[in-house]
């Protein structure tokens, strides 16, 4: 739409400075005048339309007032408005600005061949100078516009200038990924090269080669991080051969947790809530009594209310003994005994847990009233708890009472 | 599981701890809170209670033992719950598991037809191959199907941490409460001919 506008204010330059070529300033004045206050106007609504580039374009828009209403003090305005375009625009406009009062007064007569040659041909680009480029300190907002602009014209023109920069705009906007995983790294610095030959805004060019270094290197440093976690990637090398076992490990580690749901949802119609919490902090920390008083009072508001009368005590006993880390002797528990051989593990890892072996008779029978009336309110909740008959364990406790 | 077996992956959990703390030092220190002994004791008291209300819930209802699915839903979400939301895997599962309640069934067909049809397009060339490696991870790990690659990698060291613990966790809860129900069962029968024998000394 600027180009439009900025086409449309050139031919007018064209017209109004051939007029004033040809004719006196005061007879063609007028109606170019007409004109191009009505250019104007067409002008500076579009620039509201595109807020992000209003900066630039009341800048272009001075100047070019300035250079329309005297277009015989060109040199001066030129170099003011060349200036101001540098600080602004890294577009091919300026360029083709500045080029214009050069064809226009070199060939005043074809000012249309002059014009369209310079709207057409696309090397003027190469002809910025690098102080233009590099002045570019408002770097985003230009990117921003330039991205925008030629987002835009991306269906009309089939420039080769455009192309790469609607590829640059591309790559920005996807965030880079596309550029590092489509294209590799080698396709990528061949594209970075033919970027660079071609393309303007070189400071994004240096500025993306940084970001991409950058990203490169926190993916790799990520992808050993991975390759530590994962189990047997030490000899694959490669994203892709990595991406592989990443996936099939975290498939494999989805499917264990399958199993093992399925398994957690079947294998335990009887839960005795303060064994495993008992079992589970021993196995876990050992030392670490608090936790488990703490355990076990929140495993009581769990129980059913009949167990609740002489579970508390027998809770802050158990607390107190896991505390002080004494050692409970099995073998002097007959009820341990009997059931030594289905319940080797808890019994093992009670042995493992504790290191003190005080031994003292009294914790001894605590712990056993206090197995003793958890088992029986097992069994009391197992017949509320499962009254369905699917579940053979509750059958033959029941039977078993 | 044997408890020599239990202790010395607690002591292998420990040493990645050390090897984490050097690398925490490079890397975000999330990467080694799913080493933790804490974290594991913290997640397998949680997946119990879960387990407890899964099961009071399933058996108030149908009657029936708990779904698998039910089950591992909850580990999950357990999981996410201890993520403290900080992972975007987490706050996924969070956020799915609310919006499952509310759209159960309708969402699925759909999604599950959409997802072969577009592999199955025309335009699937070679090139993409690592493209394609990366939404098949998206897909995989919860909440990260359009996901760049650093980000992506990122989330799944941290989902496959948070995985591990999880397997660890849940096979030793369910070691400890098949033991126990065995153990239970056994007391059980043992203990219907040891009261017998107790109640009669008592009341002789």
């Amino acid at each position: 739409m600027q180009k439009v506008a900025l086409r449309e204010m050139l031919r007018l330059q064209a017209t109004t400075s051939d007029n004033l070529s040809t004719t006196t300033t005061g007879g063609g004045g007028s109606a170019p005048v007409l004109e191009r206050q009505r250019a104007q106007q067409r002008w500076r609504q579009e620039q509201q339309q595109e807020p992000q580039q209003s900066y630039f374009n009341e800048t272009q828009l001075n100047t070019m007032e300035t250079f329309m209403q005297n277009p015989l003090s060109l040199q001066s305005e030129l170099q003011a408005f060349q200036a101001e375009l540098e600080n602004g625009w890294p577009d091919f406009t300026p360029h083709q600005m500045l080029m214009i009062p050069s064809t226009h007064y070199s060939n005043a007569n074809d000012n249309g061949d002059g014009i369209s040659r310079t709207w057409s041909c696309p090397p003027l680009v190469e002809n910025l100078p690098r102080n233009q480029v590099e002045e570019k300190a408002n770097g985003s907002d230009v990117i921003v516009s330039v991205r925008e602009s030629f987002k835009k014209r991306r269906a009309d023109k089939s420039l080769l200038l455009n192309n790469p920069m609607a590829k640059v705009a591309e790559e920005e906007d996807a965030k880079e990924k596309r550029i590092k995983v489509d294209r590799g790294e080698t396709e990528q610095s061949r594209e970075a090269s033919v970027d660079t030959s071609k393309d303007t805004s070189k400071l994004s060019e240096v500025q993306k080669m940084d970001y991409i270094h950058v990203r490169r290197e926190k993916i790799s440093k990520r992808m050993k991080y991975l390759q530590d976690l994962v189990p047997g990637c030490d000899k694959i090398t490669g994203k892709a051969g990595m991406l592989d076992e990443i996936i099939n490990y975290v498939q494999s580690l989805q499917r264990q947790v399958e199993f093992l749901s399925m398994k957690l949802s079947t294998v335990n119609p009887c839960l005795d809530f303060n064994i495993d919490n008992f079992f589970t902090k021993e196995i876990f920390s050992p030392s670490n009594g608090d936790n488990l008083a703490m355990m076990g009072m929140s495993s009581e508001v769990v129980n059913p209310p009949p167990c609740l009368q002489f579970n508390p005590m027998q809770h802050l006993d158990a607390a107190a003994c896991c505390g002080l880390d004494v050692a409970i002797n099995p073998n002097s528990d007959p009820l341990w005994r009997t059931t030594s051989a289905p319940a080797s593990l808890p019994q093992t890892l009670m042995d493992s847990c504790f290191h003190n072996n005080d031994g003292s008779s009294n914790w001894d029978a605590k712990i056993q009233g206090l197995y003793n009336a958890e088992v029986s309110q097992g069994r009391q909740t197992t017949f509320p708890y499962q009254s369905f008959p699917g579940n053979a364990n509750a059958n033959n406790l029941k039977t078993e009472n | 599981m044997e408890p020599a077996a239990m202790m010395t992956s607690l002591d292998v959990s420990s040493d990645p701890l050390k090897r984490m703390d050097r690398k925490s030092e490079r890397s975000p220190t999330a990467k080694k809170r799913w080493r933790t002994e804490d974290e594991q004791r913290i997640y397998s008291s949680k997946l119990l209670d879960a387990i407890r209300i899964v099961r009071r819930r399933s058996a108030a209802e149908a009657w029936a033992s708990p779904k698998s699915r039910e089950v591992r839903e909850a580990a999950d979400r357990v999981l996410a719950v201890e993520a403290r939301g900080r992972t975007r895997w987490s706050r996924a599962i969070l956020s799915n598991r609310i919006r499952m309640k509310s759209h159960i069934r309708k969402r699925r067909p759909p999604s599950a037809a959409a997802v072969p049809r577009r592999k199955s397009a025309p335009v699937w060339k070679k090139t993409p191959l690592l493209q394609r490696k990366v939404r098949m991870l998206g897909r995989l790990v919860p909440g990260c199907r359009k996901l760049s690659l650093p980000s992506l990698i990122e989330e799944t060291s941290d989902y496959i941490a948070a995985l591990e613990m999880q397997v660890k966790a849940m096979t030793a809860l369910s070691e400890i409460l098949s033991a126990a129900a065995a153990a239970a069962a056994a007391v059980a029968v043992a203990g219907g001919s040891g009261g017998g024998d107790a109640a009669r000394p008592a009341q002789s």
